[in-house]
């Protein structure tokens, strides 16, 4: 068998472990070794997994069922309110970014510590993995946002292409956030000599966020709202008046 | 009684029951089932009503070694499960009986 159908296996496992993760690690260890020979005869064919037994969340949803062993991981307003958190602490992020310009005068030290706040509640139960990404995905409302962008050709193609321009949308994000890092760590008169130093070590790892975000979705409680912080620090800067004369050069 | 519950005590019988002519892996007994006509039962539910037989104590398992391929898992039915496969049939056979009782007049 190559590698390739090895991985996919593995893959499939793995997620499957997760989703099953609060069951007895014996009885667990007893569910992949019935579906793995399966799974191997389906690689082996060249067929996809999902498309023969569904993703493995919902692979675990029916076996759950059938198997007696309760048919949800987390309490269900849990994916709910992470889902609104995540919302939240992107829209509180935006608005940090979009402050931080100071269009308006405000205390930069409550907002960051009001988007740190927001931000630690929404991260804290994704990162503890209850409830699951695929939880709050399967949520109805999530669901029907994720149908309208796959519905037609024309949107697929779309968010294809966007997805292509997303490493160039990393580099611009890195630089906005080292921006409002910096502006931010000049409001708050900390690191005298040094906000842009310690702006550069911050900023250089929100691609890793990001690209992380691709393969593994807890990321994205962390990866969205840094992006409209983004979003939010581009539009304060094409707000100042500086801006445009340094563009248009002073006349 | 409901119908998930209806619905959970009739794959049993069926996996007993395929289980009763022959040891069998998870997939074989899949493929046997979608054989003898159940076709919309979803493999996940296979799997299930295996662990569950099981955990109930009606099924043992073994594991056989291949060189080919990976090792399979084979259940087996054991008193317990023979015993239930006999009441099960004999409570389905008097339901289909009625059944066929009820729909006569119709049919």
């Amino acid at each position: 068998m190559n590698t390739k159908a090895r991985t996919e296996i593995d893959d499939y496992l793995s997620r499957l472990r997760h989703e099953l993760d609060d069951l007895p690690a014996a009885e667990v260890d007893e569910v992949v070794e019935d579906l793995e020979p399966q799974l191997v005869e389906i690689a082996e064919d060249g067929g996809a997994l999902a498309d023969r037994l569904g993703t493995p969340a919902e692979y675990a949803r029916e076996l759950r069922a059938a198997a007696g062993f309760g048919t949800s991981r987390s309490p269900s307003w849990l994916p709910r309110t992470v889902f609104w958190l995540l919302v939240v602490s992107t829209a509180t992020a935006g608005i940090c970014g979009l402050l931080s310009g100071r269009i308006v005068s405000v205390d930069a030290g409550f907002l960051l510590v009001f988007l740190g706040f927001t931000l630690t509640v929404s991260l804290v139960p994704i990162a503890l993995g209850r409830p699951t990404t695929s939880e709050v995905a399967e949520l109805p409302g999530v669901r029907r946002l994720t149908s309208l962008l796959t519905r037609t050709e024309n949107t697929r193609r779309g968010v294809a292409y966007l997805t292509t321009l997303q490493p160039a949308w990393f580099l611009v994000r890195t630089f906005l956030v080292w921006l409002g890092l910096v502006w931010l760590f000049r409001d708050l008169d900390l690191w005298d000599a040094w906000p842009e130093v310690l702006a550069t070590a911050l900023a250089v790892g929100t691609p890793v966020v990001g690209y992380r975000a691709r393969n593994d979705r807890r990321w994205l409680w962390l990866s969205l709202p840094l992006t409209m912080w983004a979003v939010g620090i581009a539009f304060s800067v094409l707000a100042r008046t500086e801006f445009w004369s340094a563009l248009l050069g002073s006349r | 009684m409901e119908l998930s519950q209806l619905l959970k005590g009739v794959l049993d019988l069926a996996v007993l029951s395929v289980l009763s002519t022959e040891d069998g892996y998870g997939y074989d007994v899949v493929r046997r089932l979608r054989q003898a006509g159940l076709t919309e039962v979803g493999d996940a539910s296979v799997y299930g009503t295996l662990r569950r037989l099981y955990n109930a104590g009606a099924l043992t398992s073994y594991v056989q070694p291949s060189e080919e391929g990976p090792h399979r898992k084979y259940y087996a039915l054991n008193d317990v499960g023979r015993q239930q496969l006999a009441e099960s049939a004999k409570t389905w056979r008097e339901f289909a009986d009625a059944m066929s009782g009820l729909l006569g007049g119709t049919a």
